[in-house]
């Protein structure tokens, strides 16, 4: 109780506990053969001609902090020409204690090593690190297919609450179900009813899962569209209306007996496509400016202020819950934004007490704001070296 | 240049075999096709046999024949039975009146060890599953629908497994049940008795975090 009240105790929460990566080891990643570095714990500039390296570099603390490759390749993709395997060693510091992780791949195997443990779920690497990513292709996000935006949504959602992920493979394995029904000409009703109301429960609870977090990010984002010069009441990420479905959910009707009708109603064409056309599994998570769509109606400059005041969203929400600010990779983050947009975001991203890995071409008319350390480096076929 | 495909031909052989002991190799093979048993499990038991001789390996023989022989399934409710039913269909002191719907005989042993149901059972023999092919037709259904048709049975417990294919499947006995049966109930899931809650998977978290009920 006496702690509580301790000024001291408070101001340390407030400025959240620290998650910083100190030191990296590359060996046989991509065309890295040997790297030894040393990070700061505020801003990482990785400089130099594209193709040399340094989106492998983000790629390698990402797949530390995710598991996964940001670019979806697998071990054998990543590991260098020849090499056998690849190896990822990093010392962290989180929540006060200094971790050793280790990611190895040999062949087909791959493994990740906490304090010398191996890992066997994701989430027992949220108190260590975790990671925001913004790509080159962030922008597909946005203009791309709607599937980019429902993978991206879940995975929001997945990395705040771990059970998502079941919930998402239970109605995948409904849905081929019913597709497999459909297309084996299957005229058993009851059949159909079985597994539509599996669709029908798990799809109206993972309905439910990307509304509240879409409304989240939206009431969330204001903050970071404001620094980065953008109406903060102008946007919002909403489904988009299912173009052709031919029936639409009414005002206040319950999503489960939606889906149950709709399923029911679209059955008959359903088979003749072979596809089941109703379902989270269709929906557009869009970006919208006003009533229009940013994709279609806003500049690219427009989109990619919008892309990154929502990066820094979701980095916030993960600040939120894991209490501690995640490292932020940046893959030439300042593509399609004008002078003032730079400077905005260099502004916006010194305010903060993230851990910043960014790549660039070159630093040439850029100021770095604010006091926080900073750090460069070379990347030059596959060799980092500190610029003093 | 090496030989690559002769090379490998030697190699893959399995030592037993290269030796000159097929019998002992063909048993091996066996018995790792056996659920949980990989091949080195399977080598400790044939060198088991082996060593305990001839009165043991015979014991067994007889008593896998008798497996093969005598065990089939129950007429009434498809459940392993020596004889033509078994040993919950004849026991006259099981309430007809109640039936529990299961995905496999096993699932009985199961539910019979907590011992506290006094009804009876009814073997699915699996669950629906269209991607492998399995639809209501390879599922003990109609022998189901007879046995609710009689108008015994008062209470029908679908205790199928809470994954997807159990839900549907639970479903699709319900909707066939209506017609006949007063009561239709599902298994409760949720937090196992007894489990910390630090231990549980997330999943089981979260569903019995959803199924919450009032104190
Ligand atoms: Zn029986």
């Amino acid at each position: 109780m006496v702690a509580a009240k301790d000024g001291s105790g408070a101001g340390c929460v407030k400025s959240g506990v620290v998650m910083q990566l100190e030191r990296l080891q590359i060996r046989d990643f991509r065309n890295i053969a040997q790297a030894g570095l040393h990070w700061s714990p505020g801003w990482n500039l990785l400089l130099g001609e594209n193709g040399q390296g340094k989106t492998n570099v983000l790629e390698a603390i990402g797949l530390l902090a995710s598991g996964r490759s940001f670019r979806r390749a697998t071990a054998q993709v990543m590991r260098r020409q020849g090499a056998a395997g690849f190896a990822l060693q990093a010392e962290v510091v989180s929540g006060g204690l200094r971790h050793q992780l280790l990611f190895t791949a040999q062949g087909t195997q791959q493994q990740l090593q906490l304090n010398g443990k191996g890992v066997g779920s994701l989430s027992a690497m949220d108190q260590v690190v975790v990671a925001v990513v913004l790509t080159p292709d962030g922008p597909a996000l946005v203009r791309g297919a709607p599937e980019e935006r429902r993978n991206y949504l879940d995975w929001i959602i997945f990395s705040h609450q771990r059970s998502y992920a079941n919930l998402v493979r239970e109605y995948q394995t409904a849905l081929r179900a019913r597709n497999q029904l459909l297309r084996s000409q299957c005229s058993d009703g009851r059949q159909y009813e079985a597994w539509e109301e599996q669709l029908v429960a798990l799809g109206a609870a993972i309905y439910q899962a990307r509304q509240e977090m879409m409304q989240q990010v939206a009431r969330r984002m204001a903050h970071f569209l404001e620094a980065l010069a953008l109406d903060p009441d102008g946007y919002g990420w909403q489904l988009a209306a299912t173009e052709g479905s031919g029936r639409e959910a009414e005002a206040d009707q319950p999503r489960e007996a939606y889906y149950r009708q709709a399923l029911r109603y679209h059955r008959a064409a359903d088979q003749r496509s072979g596809s089941t056309s109703i379902g989270p599994h269709r929906d557009d998570p869009q970006f919208w400016q006003g009533k229009r769509l940013l994709a279609r109606f806003a500049s690219r400059g427009q989109q990619k202020r919008f892309l990154l005041a929502l990066k820094l969203t979701e980095a916030d929400l993960l600040r939120e819950r894991l209490r501690a600010a995640p490292l932020l990779l940046l893959d030439d983050p300042l593509t399609e934004l004008d002078q003032d947009g730079s400077s905005r975001l260099l502004r916006v991203l010194s305010m903060g007490s993230l851990q910043i890995f960014i790549a660039l071409c070159s630093t040439e008319g850029l100021a770095w704001p604010g006091e926080r350390p900073l750090r460069r480096f070379q990347v030059q076929e596959g060799t980092i070296q500190p610029i003093a | 240049m090496r030989n690559a495909a002769g090379f490998g031909g030697v190699r893959g052989e399995s030592a037993a075999s290269a030796y000159g002991l097929p019998s002992v190799e063909r048993a091996v093979l066996l018995l790792a096709r056996f659920p949980g048993v990989g091949r080195k499990s399977a080598q400790r038991m044939v060198h088991y046999l082996l060593r305990q001789g001839r009165g043991e390996v015979e014991q067994l023989l007889v008593a896998l024949q008798n497996l093969a022989e005598q065990v089939s399934e129950c007429r009434i409710c498809h459940n392993l039975a020596e004889g033509e039913e078994c040993w919950i269909c004849v026991d006259p002191r099981r309430d007809p009146q109640q039936l529990c719907v299961i995905e496999e005989a096993m699932d009985l042993l199961a539910v019979e060890k907590a011992a506290t149901f006094q009804g009876r059972y009814h073997v699915l023999g699996g669950r629906l599953n269209p991607l492998a092919g399995i639809g209501p037709e390879q599922l003990h259904l109609h022998s189901l629908e007879e046995r609710l048709q009689t108008g015994t049975v008062q209470e029908l417990i679908i205790a199928t497994n809470p994954t997807v294919e159990g839900e549907a499947t639970a479903h699709y006995v319900a909707q066939l049940a209506a017609p006949w049966v007063e009561r239709v109930t599902r298994l409760a899931y949720g937090m196992p008795m007894g489990g910390e809650l630090e231990y549980l998977d997330e999943s089981t978290l979260y569903q019995a975090l959803a199924g919450r009920r009032p104190f």
